[in-house]
């Protein structure tokens, strides 16, 4: 199904990997970010990921995403868990207001690496992914085409709906519905905006169904073939097989370290 | 046995049918929230397509929907939204569930949904910000909401729980409502495809929408956008005005919620 995605995706062994290689590296990362007792682990696949998003060639929306996303939420938690967790103890500044405490800093620390992991894999998986071969490795595997028609028709039908909306809200300008103004008078265009948006799509899916079904889109007992093949490749095998011995070495790393037999990270005071 | 019984029900609300209109339901999600945000309303009214889609295929498949906004929203706009598939599956349910008993007829019915929605989404919602982001997520004003009921009465999950509630009532009321006039704006002929405990639902309808079947068929009928889009929205209009009028409960609550943002 060649669709906008298509074109986007730069050329890159990451754009040439296997999708569901990729899926296995965004768990494993995270799974093992989340295990880790303290953030610096998490700091370290993040800047392992920035430097695979530079060999992809999308630093420049991975970083935007990143740093969107990671500056005020670093900031909130900061300031949520550090001056307010019920765990802190030990104070490391003192604001006038109210005081920072480790633990609580320390924990937010975690807190935001984990999810700038996730956050970062997951958006350079998506980056450098086609949706349509996304869909075709997930039935490869086994997962009902029908799950992988709902995500690729999604994919379609909102900007489909978008280019709607453009038209019915000039329209809809035309006969005179004012879309400015005070908030009571902006949200009074909200429904003459969305009717007939939701009511013609309505209509429409009602073709799109008889269409699937004369193409047999609801026979049972048949695989479905797909458009696109997605070859598994050496090279596939290799990464997978190291983000599985990581993420098992970063739970044994993890669960020695809990026991108290080694110590792994810097000791910071106290237990984040 | 029962529970083959309650799977074969399951099953039986995805067919072809429901499935098309899975993907529409979650452009309708989504368009809700960007036209909220263009209008620039305060407000997320990203579950609209869920609601529809509960009174029009079922529980499960609202249920079906809610994930995969949350997926898509993850796609698209942020990761973050991911967690948030949880809260959106058991709305999708809740609701389903109370339209399937009959609640989005009366007016008290839809108030109902409205309450049970809110509240299912305040207790998800909350948890899923605590237990996953420590407190927030940075992406919206209700963060910083948060923040400040932080620091008056010290408490994370307290501050978390009561900025989640205030939000949810305001966006799940409008959503509701909103809903709830595009269903009863939906032809019955189209209605009547979605066997959803179908002959009673029928006979409510056909009371309700009686004066305003031929603009449906009308509607339904026309080929271009424009035209099709002339006559539905004097309708909405027209509905809203007169859905204003007597006072209803539902219609108060919103006129209340909006008043409250101001």
């Amino acid at each position: 199904m060649p669709g906008p995605e298509s074109n986007g995706i730069p050329d890159s062994p990451l754009a040439r990997m296997h999708p569901m290689a990729k899926i296995v590296g965004v768990c494993s990362l995270g799974l093992a970010t989340l295990v880790w007792p303290d953030f610096t682990l998490g700091l370290g696949i993040i800047v392992m990921l920035f430097i695979a998003a530079a060999l992809a060639r999308v630093l420049r929306p991975f970083s935007g995403v990143m740093l969107g996303f990671g500056i005020p939420v670093t900031l909130m938690l900061l300031f949520i868990q550090g001056c307010y967790s019920p765990r802190n103890t030990k104070v490391i500044l003192d604001l006038r207001f109210a005081e920072l405490g480790l633990e609580g800093s320390l924990y937010a620390a975690k807190i935001v690496v984990t999810l700038l992991v996730f956050l970062g894999s997951f958006y350079l998986t998506n980056k450098t992914t086609y949706m349509g071969r996304l869909v075709a490795a997930l039935t490869q595997i086994g997962v009902p085409s029908k799950i992988g028609y709902l995500i690729l028709a999604s994919l379609n039908v909102v900007p489909q709906m978008q280019r709607r909306i453009a038209i019915i809200e000039q329209s809809q300008h035309a006969r005179g519905l004012e879309t400015g103004g005070g908030l009571i008078s902006r949200a009074r265009a909200f429904l003459p905006l969305l009717g007939p948006v939701v009511l013609s799509s309505l209509t429409d899916s009602q073709e799109r169904g008889m269409t699937l079904e004369t193409r047999g889109f609801g026979i049972r007992g048949v695989r479905q073939t797909s458009y696109l093949e997605v070859v598994w490749r050496r090279s596939d095998t290799v990464m997978t097989i190291l983000f599985t011995v990581f993420l098992v070495l970063a739970l044994m790393l993890a669960c020695l370290s809990r026991a108290g037999m080694i110590t792994l990270a810097i000791q910071w005071g106290g237990r984040a | 046995m029962s529970a083959r019984s309650l799977w074969r029900g399951i099953t039986a609300q995805f067919s072809t049918k429901s499935l098309v209109l899975i993907p529409i339901a979650v452009g309708i999600n989504l368009i809700g929230g960007t036209l909220s945000s263009t209008l620039k309303l305060p407000l997320f009214l990203d579950m609209i397509g869920t609601t529809v889609i509960a009174c029009l295929s079922g529980p499960w498949v609202a249920a079906l929907c809610g994930l995969l906004t949350n997926v898509f929203l993850a796609l698209v706009a942020n990761p973050v939204y991911l967690p948030y598939a949880l809260s959106s599956v058991l709305c999708g349910l809740v609701i389903g569930y109370m339209v399937k008993a009959g609640l989005f007829k009366r007016i008290w019915g839809v108030v109902l949904v409205w309450l049970a929605c809110a509240l299912v989404n305040t207790v998800t919602a909350s948890l899923i910000t605590v237990l996953v982001y420590g407190g927030a997520t940075g992406v919206n004003g209700t963060s910083v909401l948060t923040a400040a009921l932080v620091v008056a009465v010290k408490n994370i999950v307290i501050s978390v729980l009561s900025s989640s509630m205030l939000e949810n009532l305001i966006d799940k009321g409008i959503t509701v409502l909103i809903a709830y006039v595009i269903v009863r704006r939906i032809p019955k002929r189209f209605l009547s495809q979605y066997a959803l405990d179908g002959s009673e639902d029928q006979a409510d309808l056909d009371d309700l929408d009686e004066d305003e079947d031929e603009d449906g068929h009308e509607a339904a009928g026309a080929s271009s956008q424009e035209s099709s889009s002339q006559p539905v929205k004097v309708d909405i209009g027209a509905e809203a005005d007169r859905g204003s009028s007597p006072g209803t409960p539902a219609d108060l609550g919103c006129d209340h919620t909006q008043g409250s943002e101001r």
